[in-house]
């Protein structure tokens, strides 16, 4: 990444000044190469020549002089009196030819902040060699840091988000972000981003609309362990998570304190478990305590992974269980890639969770995955895989009155309400099958990808449930395409459009994604 | 720090590393002539990207619009080993073209003590557009329904930046045309920043660095995701 200027160039770089004809600014090695009538103007004196190179993490330069004899010279600290007549390094002088590159950005001046930013103004990008973009400013942000610049997860997902930066240091990053989905429209929020190193990063946003404030903050404490905390606050809704994790050669051990405050009254749904989204006005805290064993291998024959959960569930107001205590016991085993007849790459995995509840509940789920992955040639790949999935989920109501059972109705799907499916007909939802509920899901991908610059994902879906109910449920077919496009070098197209179809009152629904990247 | 005056910034670009030069040869027409890279051209002198000047002659032509960093043939005068006439150079060297590297001392102009070290000085070559295949190798744990991104810093580490091509269960792969020389920084999601690469004790990484050359393959192991343990 290069800033390039020419004609009458001015620098101010630290307490120096430089002009000359042409300058190259590295962002990546902070070094600058200035080029033609080239004039420094230091604070130990003002020296000329006809190219100077500046290492600005290092603060050495050379100079190349051609009066009175051509010569160059090494310097350190601008110090022309105790500059030294010596050989230039190789490829001191380099640089790239810029000649048939479109630039990013083009601008008359440019406030660079080494190592963080760069704010280029006025700022006009080039769409083709007649067609620019016009801005007052423009801050482009080159921070090496993946916290940097990032849409952050304190913002939710929307299907346009241009940021646009507004101070950058090398450890702070403000911008705002104009942002447009489906269910909000337009809209515009602020970020800011501290992050020191890989050890630490703070991220904060704002949404002026619905002053909707989210934080993000990550701390690795020692080699081993990480905190991080996240909030929102919304107008009818509160929440924070606080996660403790630390990780050892054998297992990983979690602690998550959880809080969910909303006032929303939401309606009611054919979900079983007490999630917040089926809780009204109410105040919801999860806290867990869980330990993972790190993934081990059983030889070269596969490898597991074992999980318990140790936690409870309060519901303010929520009677007879306020409280509700469970635990889990799970794992996973998972088969390494091996190689099948007709060339083929063959694998699986199976996952095993339970979940006991305090409350009378019982919810288990086992899942089976088998992969099988084909590769014809560099254009053309097969990916398949079917996964089948059984979910036990049960509630008791041995010992307890008729009274206490019409009170646990709140807070299991009601039987007597089941939803009304889009063609009028009652469904119970899966969880309130009073039993063990099946679903198999069948997917083949097909990859075309003749070249870097394009690739074609096409991909079919078959889902088979017990019970399905059509018009409600899983879409027992879905097909679609994603077909990735570099129409230029810089510039990648994504375009995406899927069909479901099958079922009762949906026939051939498309539904599409755009999106494009450098 | 600031710089005024026609800016232009360039993405994904840097200092490309040498490629191949021709063996010094034979001369054309008597002349010798050199391929190069233009540093600078004052009334008297022309400087190559070598940090070598070389006496321009009294009739010495000049194409117009050169500019710093561009490829440049240059012949020489045999006699007074005066330039005379510098012109863009594109595309391959011509037969019995030398690199500016590689241009004999006598042609030279510069004081004893500035003498370049050695021949070893290579001269920059147009930046050129090479393909770079990513794969990544995913944990046992990560979710068989989630697609695998890379994240760079061209997007500013956007973490959906470019879906991957699944290759089997854990494997997925990428090609990307990339300017050979330039330095990439690159990490892998699963489409968002709370999926980001973690390092096996749950620490945020470093993005991975990549130098691009010609057939440049990586192969690379996620040790786990920001949202599994």
């Amino acid at each position: 990444m290069l800033l390039a200027a020419t004609g009458h160039v001015r620098a101010y770089l630290g307490t120096r000044k430089i002009q000359g004809d042409t300058l190259r600014y590295d962002f990546t090695h902070n070094t600058a190469l200035v080029a033609g009538n080239v004039q420094v103007i230091t604070a130990n004196g003002v020296f000329a020549g006809t190219a100077y190179v500046l290492d600005l993490t290092l603060n050495t330069a050379t100079l190349l002089k051609l009066a009175p004899i051509p010569a160059t010279f090494s310097l350190r600290d601008d110090d022309i009196a105790d500059a030294v007549e010596e050989p230039s390094a190789p490829n001191t002088f380099k640089v790239t030819d810029l000649g048939a590159e479109l630039p990013y950005i083009v601008s008359t001046r440019a406030d660079i902040i080494p190592n963080a930013s760069v704010r280029l103004t006025p700022a006009r990008f080039p769409v083709n060699a007649k067609l620019t973009i016009a801005s007052p400013s423009y801050m482009y942000v080159f921070a090496p840091n993946p916290a940097f610049g990032v849409t952050p997860p304190t913002l939710p997902a929307a299907s346009f988000d241009q940021p646009y930066g507004l101070i950058g240091t090398t450890h702070s990053l403000l911008a705002a972000h104009l942002r447009y989905s489906t269910t909000n429209g337009i809209t515009t929020s602020l970020d800011e981003h501290l992050v020191d190193g890989t050890q630490r990063y703070f991220v904060a946003s704002f949404e002026p609309q619905d002053r909707h404030v989210d934080i993000d903050g990550f701390e690795q404490l020692r080699a081993h362990l990480t905190q991080n905390f996240t909030g929102s606050l919304a107008n009818d809704e509160k929440t924070a998570r606080y996660v403790l994790q630390h990780t050892s050669k054998l297992i990983t051990t979690t602690l998550t304190l959880s809080q969910f405050t909303t006032n929303i009254v939401s309606t009611s749904t054919p979900n079983a478990s007490p999630t917040p989204a089926n809780i009204n006005g109410a105040s919801y805290a999860s806290d867990d305590l869980q330990i993972n064993t790190v993934t081990r291998s059983l030889g070269h024959i596969a490898s597991y992974k074992l999980r318990t959960d140790f936690g409870y569930d309060n519901i303010s107001g929520q009677l007879p269980y306020e409280v509700d205590f469970r635990t889990t016991l799970g794992g996973s085993l998972y088969t390494p890639s091996i190689h099948g007849p007709l060339k083929t790459n063959l694998s699986g995995e199976y996952d095993f969770s339970s979940t006991h509840y305090d409350y009378p509940h019982q919810y288990a789920t086992s899942t089976m995955l088998f992969t099988l992955a084909r590769r014809i040639n560099r254009t053309l790949s097969f990916y398949g895989n079917a996964s089948f999935t059984q979910l036990y989920n049960r509630y008791g109501t041995q010992g307890f009155t008729n009274a206490q059972i019409i009170n646990f109705l709140g807070l299991f799907p009601n039987p007597t309400q089941p939803v009304i499916t889009p063609d009028g007909t009652p469904y119970p939802g899966y969880a309130a099958y009073n039993g063990i509920t099946t679903q198999r899901t069948y997917l083949l991908t097909t990859t075309i990808a003749p070249s870097p610059n394009f690739n074609l994902l096409l991909s079919l879906t078959e889902t088979c449930d017990f019970p399905q109910f059509h018009g409600f449920g899983r879409t027992p077919l879905t097909t679609s395409f994603d077909l990735r496009i570099r129409p230029m070098r810089t510039i990648a197209v994504e375009f995406g459009r899927s069909y479901i179809f099958g079922w009762d009152l949906q026939h051939l629904t498309p539904q599409y994604t755009l999106g494009i990247a450098p | 720090m600031t710089v005024s005056h026609t800016l232009l910034l360039v993405l994904a670009l840097a200092t490309p590393q040498p490629s191949p030069i021709p063996t010094p040869s034979s001369s054309v027409s008597g002349s010798l002539i050199v391929r190069g890279q233009l540093l600078t051209i004052t009334s008297t002198y022309l400087l190559f990207t070598t940090g070598d000047a070389v006496h321009l002659g009294s009739d010495t032509r000049i194409a117009a619009m050169l500019h710093l960093g561009q490829p440049i043939r240059v012949r020489f005068d045999p006699i007074s080993h005066h330039v005379h006439s510098v012109e863009a150079a594109f595309g391959k060297p011509m037969p019995g073209e030398i690199d500016a590297a590689q241009l004999p001392r006598e042609y030279i102009t510069v004081d004893a003590a500035s003498l370049r070290l050695g021949a070893h000085n290579v001269t920059a070559q147009q930046a050129r557009v090479v393909t770079v295949t990513f794969t990544a190798h995913v944990p046992d744990d990560t979710p068989a329904t989630d697609d695998i991104y890379i994240s760079t810093d061209r997007s500013n580490f956007s973490p959906a930046e470019l879906k991957m091509n699944r290759i089997d269960v854990r494997r997925w792969n990428i090609t990307l045309p990339l300017v050979e020389g330039t330095t990439l920084h690159y990490q892998y999601t699963r489409g968002n920043y709370a999926t980001v690469e973690r390092d096996a004790s749950g620490g945020t990484v470093t993005p991975r660095i990549l130098d691009v050359h010609e057939g440049e393959r990586t192969e690379d192991t996620v040790a786990r995701w920001a949202d599994t343990s």
